[in-house]
């Protein structure tokens, strides 16, 4: 019970975090509900663990927590994966102001 | 026609002189590069007379050379030619670079190590790995098989065509990317043989093995910009 209760804390405390910062315009509405999805998703699986099992089995795993890890370590990969492209991005800001900087006195 | 070479360079003190004074007879200006170098790079480089502009930090060899080649199109070049500043690449070689371009044959021209001219001291792990970014270059960037060296950093090109080729790989995967640009563009484009010499000083400090993987991962990356 103590799992399920601090699960669903941080869960709400995540929904509450993310409108907030959705009404002050720092992320989009597509990443607001995305959250949104994930935090219900989580929710329920806190309280009603077997559902894991049977969308596992839905789609061709054994045991929900395998389903649960599979999807823990896609969704890693996918937010690496966008850490680095971000950072790619910001390195080629950086190499813009530099440039300008550099061409200022010609 | 005003011809200007553009050399990027990095921690290049010990050498940048003798690479400007063997390039500036050829050309009619000099833009170097300091890509943030902390030798005192540029302070030699400013003793021959040379235009010289500085990166404030390093952003790699691609990141300068963009920024030699606004530099150069901003000194009403007509044709730019990028060359290294470690003196490996044989400057002999721009004249037959900018002939093609000054004939108005040609928009860019490729210096190529594999076209008859053997370069000199070349290891065979690094001539393994130019096949194999030869073929890779084929195969995912869609670059014709013609093309006989995809990682040449040797070239010529005219001012429309410096323009019109929005490289942003700021490191090593721009010579790849430039390629791409080109011969999707209707630009026109031929190779020549040039010579290159590679001493234990030029090795140690340019382009690795490992470094192939990162030009790919790059590369790839790109793709998502």
């Amino acid at each position: 019970m103590v799992f399920q209760l601090v699960l669903s804390f941080v869960f709400a405390a995540s929904l509450w975090l993310v409108w907030r910062r959705y009404r002050q315009q720092a992320v989009g509405r597509l990443i607001a509900l995305l959250w949104t999805l994930g935090a219900l998703g989580g929710f329920v699986l806190a309280w009603y663990p077997d559902t894991a099992t049977m969308v596992a089995h839905l789609v061709g795993i054994g045991r929900g927590a395998d389903l649960v890890v599979y999807l823990g370590i896609v969704l890693l990969f996918v937010l690496v994966f966008q850490l680095h492209v971000s950072h790619v991005r910001l390195e080629r800001q950086l190499t813009k102001l530099v440039r300008k900087e550099a061409l200022r006195d010609l | 026609m005003k011809v200007i070479a553009v050399m990027p360079a990095y921690k290049e003190k010990s050498r940048i002189v003798a690479a400007i004074l063997g390039v500036r007879p050829l050309v009619d200006q000099i833009v170097v590069v300091d890509d943030g170098s902390e030798d005192g790079t540029a302070e030699e480089a400013l003793q021959t007379g040379v235009t010289v502009v500085v990166h404030a930090v390093n952003r790699g060899q691609g990141a300068a050379l963009k920024t030699g080649t606004e530099a150069a199109l901003k000194l009403g070049a007509d044709i730019v030619v990028h060359i290294d500043s470690d003196g490996q690449q044989d400057p002999q070689a721009i004249p037959a670079l900018v002939a093609p371009i000054c004939e108005g044959n040609e928009d860019v021209v490729f210096g190529s190590r594999f076209l008859g001219v053997a370069s000199e001291g070349m290891p065979l792990m690094r001539r393994i790995v130019l096949f194999l970014g030869k073929l890779f270059s084929h195969v995912v960037l869609g670059i014709p098989r013609k093309m006989t060296d995809p990682q040449s950093g040797l070239r010529a090109m005219s001012a429309g065509a410096a323009r019109a080729i929005d490289f942003r790989q700021d490191r090593m995967a721009h010579c790849s990317e430039i390629l791409r640009l080109v011969t999707r563009s209707d630009l026109r484009w031929m190779e020549i043989p040039v010579r290159v010499s590679y001493t234990e000083a030029t090795l140690a400090k340019g382009n690795q093995t490992s470094d192939a993987f990162t030009i790919v991962w790059n590369l790839f990356l790109g793709f998502f910009q």
